[in-house]
């Protein structure tokens, strides 16, 4: 891949690649955000890729990207670490394979173009019509969470581990700071966003972008660009005390969730280690948990670890019967108490560690994860995925042990039966 | 014995080997990706709940068991399939469908040994009730987790007022109760009968040489006396079951699904029949219609809104989903559009668009080794030659549209199912 610095805070990342029918362009921007940021750049999102100045309502706008072979426009708004990350993209078929030979994808990088630098504006405000349906949708999306009990179970967990920290902030924020916002503050966090964010230009593609790397640059060479190109993010430290939360619905199923810090460190060894750690508790089926808690115990269908390194926590979780909940959380704390005493052989530790470094083989082959992975990887002086790769081959089974002795549990959710349904 | 199928406008190509058990081996050798991706499938899904072999007696089966089957089929007596691929770093998984059942395994290095596990495994079951005992507790815990899941419900509930008769209404993994009669030796039926290679499927894509998937087959593929199936579908009548059925779940907005039931004059639609499908529903219930503009505008819809042909042995529907606080509005504007669409047929310009998101679609599918085994599966599945939907959108007229359009949309024999809000 071949970077370049584009503007002031605005780095260009060419991936080159002959694997794919398609080209993809992705402005990935990093910025701090409160809970009210986090709402404003999350309904900004969606009012930007509704309309633009060239198609001023969304089904003019979904009739050019459908008669652009289907071009599409992708992103939103993510959590990196204490930060966020905002993402636009497009992602346009190649021009070799149009049916007449259509030429596309300058197209295609027009209306990305347009969709960022110039929105649809009524007295330099967004149109209200827009402005409230995008609204309308946001508010339908936070309140959906709890449609899916898995995802809305451990955002409840991280919302509570990192308490008082940026991490908590769900995604989309709250219903409430979503009704609170004016058009106005929309095109404030528009101009923020612009302004004061580092961006980061993935195009992945078998042709060279100068071109499009030329059209960002006077966009943003028109700006007053401040940028600091910095993580804030800070590693969550356990309060000493494990909280614990319940919560009643009206589900069949339990669902447990259990916090943990870690140290993760500042090296990207430090990172390997942690992630290998990780994996061999909850991920792949060889891990400790689905071995014991899920095969042996027969407790659950899914009992798995995700690691956050960002944060230096990982969040293990798992669908059960009520009554066997002390029965998994048990389960799951003896298993960790196993690596921690040593349990763990050299053929478990090779069993993660050729399972990561296949899978991250694969990265190389998905628009997706190449996307993601270029993203955040200036803040990793440039880390490739093979580095990162050798990293893991690193990893012993002592330090695998060491990063379990660090393990703190910090939070313990459980999502179970409302009352009158244990009645039944 | 080796079919090659070519297509040079976007340059790619499928090998199709046939070997001697009848079973069909699908390969598309892609050396610039770093990974592969391989399925070894069965047509046995959970709709197969009833069935002969060779005309003798006819078995009934516990819902669920394909499933059920699926799980276990992991174990063996000495190490099992997760434990085999533990030693070389493939990513493994399985799923179960209404009418088929696939293992599959991704891995970016070594790929023969991989494969070479994958097809014994799969030819090698291992039961005992201690086994099978042990895996109720889980599979328990997998029907619970849907149990909670309002999409879930939403669909399985439409499929049941649809269908009176046809197995499609049954949930894939059972009930709790129905997986608690499945034994050993239900399995071991299951398993004589519908993973006969005549039955079976293979899919590979990725970094990968075709003759050398083709040499393993053949060397490993343990052929035994093809078995000819018999499956009893219950006669299934043309009008719905009920036009209507609802329930409550602790969700944000009543989720709901409507359902225009098809005639099945033939078991199995083919292939132009199903692509004209989803190309109208494109037209009809896409972002860029009319129809989307009007509920969305009227906030009867948000985004979640979307449509789906769906159709396999002896059941034929289009189902629209959504989330709405008015979900019988929204059947109601519907109705009036699809009227609208009947009498007048839908626009060329509309159209168009549509075919050239299908054909992006399909070109799109080879950006993955997983896409394009996914997409060859459908071939070996439903046996239609390779690349064969690239000629039909070329040819497709407005007559063939409007033509379908009526076969597919019959307004008074529909349901709506609906997930209410607590």
């Amino acid at each position: 891949m071949i970077i370049s610095e584009i503007a002031n805070g605005v780095e260009g990342c060419f991936i080159k690649s002959n694997k794919f029918k398609t080209s993809s362009i992705s402005v990935n921007m990093f910025i701090p955000a409160d809970e009210k940021a986090v709402s404003a750049y999350s309904l900004l999102y969606l009012i930007l890729t509704d309309s633009t100045k060239d198609y001023p309502d969304y089904t003019s706008l979904n009739k050019a990207l459908k008669n652009l072979y289907n071009a599409s426009l992708f992103g939103g708004v993510q959590k990196f670490g204490d930060m966020r990350m905002v993402k636009f993209g497009i992602s346009v078929l190649d021009d070799n394979f149009t049916l007449s030979g259509e030429k596309i994808s300058n197209m295609a990088a027009d209306l990305l173009l347009g969709a960022i630098f110039n929105p649809l504006l009524e007295n330099s405000k967004f149109k209200q019509e827009v402005f409230e349906n995008s609204k309308r949708i946001l508010i339908d999306t936070i309140n959906a969470q709890i449609n899916e009990k898995r995802g809305y179970a451990i955002s409840k967990t991280e919302n509570a581990m990192f308490e008082n920290e940026p991490a908590s902030i769900q995604n989309n924020g709250t219903v409430k700071t979503v009704e609170s916002l004016t058009n106005e503050d929309i095109v404030e966090a528009h101009k923020t966003l612009l302004q004061n964010s580092f961006v980061r230009i993935n195009v992945i593609s078998q042709n060279e972008p100068k071109a499009v790397f030329e059209r960002f640059k006077e966009y943003f060479n028109l700006l007053e660009r401040k940028v600091e190109k910095k993580n804030l993010t800070t590693f969550h430290k356990t309060a000493g005390e494990i909280k614990h939360l319940e919560e009643k619905m009206n589900v069949t199923q339990g669902k447990l969730c259990l916090g943990f810090t870690l140290k993760t460190g500042e090296t990207r060894q430090e990172v390997a280690n942690s992630a290998v750690f990780v994996d061999i508790f909850g991920g792949g089926p060889y891990s400790k948990l689905f071995t014991n808690v899920r095969e042996k115990q027969s407790l659950c269908y899914y009992c798995a670890a995700r690691l956050n390194s960002k944060k230096g926590a990982f969040i293990v979780d798992s669908g059960i019967l009520e009554e066997n909940k002390d029965k998994a959380y048990n389960g799951i704390l003896e298993q960790l108490k196993e690596i921690q005493n040593g349990n763990l052989s050299e053929e478990e530790v090779n069993s993660s560690k050729i399972a990561l470094v296949d899978s991250l083989g694969s990265y190389n082959d998905q628009t997706a994860t190449l996307d993601s992975w270029y993203a955040v990887s200036t803040f990793n002086d440039g880390e490739t995925i093979e580095d990162y790769a050798n990293l893991i081959k690193n990893v012993t089974v002592d330090d695998v042990i060491a990063v379990a002795n660090s393990v703190k549990l910090d939070t313990v959710y459980f999502l179970g039966k409302s009352k009158e349904e244990n009645n039944d | 014995m080796i079919k090659t199928y070519k297509n040079s406008l976007i340059n790619e190509q499928v090998k199709v080997y046939k070997h001697k058990s009848g079973l069909e081996v699908y390969v598309c050798e892609k050396p610039e990706f770093s990974s592969s991706f391989a399925i070894f499938g069965t047509r046995y899904g959970s709709i197969d709940t009833k069935f002969s072999v060779n005309g003798g007696k006819i078995t009934e089966v516990p819902e669920g068991i394909a499933h059920y089957l699926e799980h276990k089929l992991f174990e063996s007596e000495e190490l099992d399939a997760f434990a085999r691929f533990a030693k070389t770093g493939a990513s493994a998984n399985a799923f179960t469908s209404f009418d088929r059942t696939c293992y599959l395994f991704s891995c970016s290095t070594n790929f023969e040994e991989n494969f070479k596990i994958l097809l014994d495994f799969v030819q090698h079951p291992y039961f005992t009730e201690e086994t099978v005992r042990k895996e109720q507790g889980i599979i328990g815990q997998e029907i619970q987790m849907y149990d909670d899941s309002a999409p879930w419900q939403v669909l399985m509930n439409l499929l049941g007022a649809l269908y009176k008769e046809h197995p499609i209404r049954i949930d894939i993994a059972g009930t709790v109760e129905s997986i608690a009669k499945i034994n050993a030796d239900l399995l071991y039926d299951c398993y004589n009968t519908f993973y006969n290679l005549n039955n079976m499927f293979i899919c590979v894509a990725g970094n990968i040489d075709a003759q050398n998937v083709f040499d393993l087959c053949d060397k490993l593929l343990q052929t035994k006396e093809p078995v000819e199936i018999q499956r009893f579908m219950p006669k299934e009548e043309n009008q719905v079951e009920k036009e209507k059925v609802e329930v409550t779940l602790p969700v944000s907005k009543p989720l709901f699904a409507i359902g225009f039931k098809e005639k099945c004059e033939n078991p199995t639609k083919t292939l132009k029949e199903k692509v004209l499908s989803e190309i109208i529903l494109k037209c009809i219930f896409g972002n860029d219609s009319l129809l989307y503009k009007e509920l969305f505008d009227s906030k009867l819809i948000n985004d979640s809104f979307g449509a789906e042909y769906f159709n396999g042995y002896g059941y034929a529907c289009s189902i629209i989903e959504g989330e709405s606080d008015y979900p019988e509005k929204v059947k109601e504007v519907i109705n009036r559009y699809l009227n609208t669409y009947l009498e007048k047929g839908i626009l060329e310009e509309d159209i168009k668009r549509a075919v050239k998101v299908y054909y992006s679609e399909e070109v799109c599918g080879f950006n993955s080794a997983e896409n394009i085994v996914m997409n060859m599966v459908e071939c070996a599945f439903n046996k239609t030659e390779v690349f064969e939907e690239f000629d039909i959108i070329k040819n497709i007229t407005q007559e063939d549209v409007a033509k379908r359009l009526k076969e597919m949309f019959d307004i008074s024999n529909s349901s709506i199912s609906i997930v209410n809000k607590e």
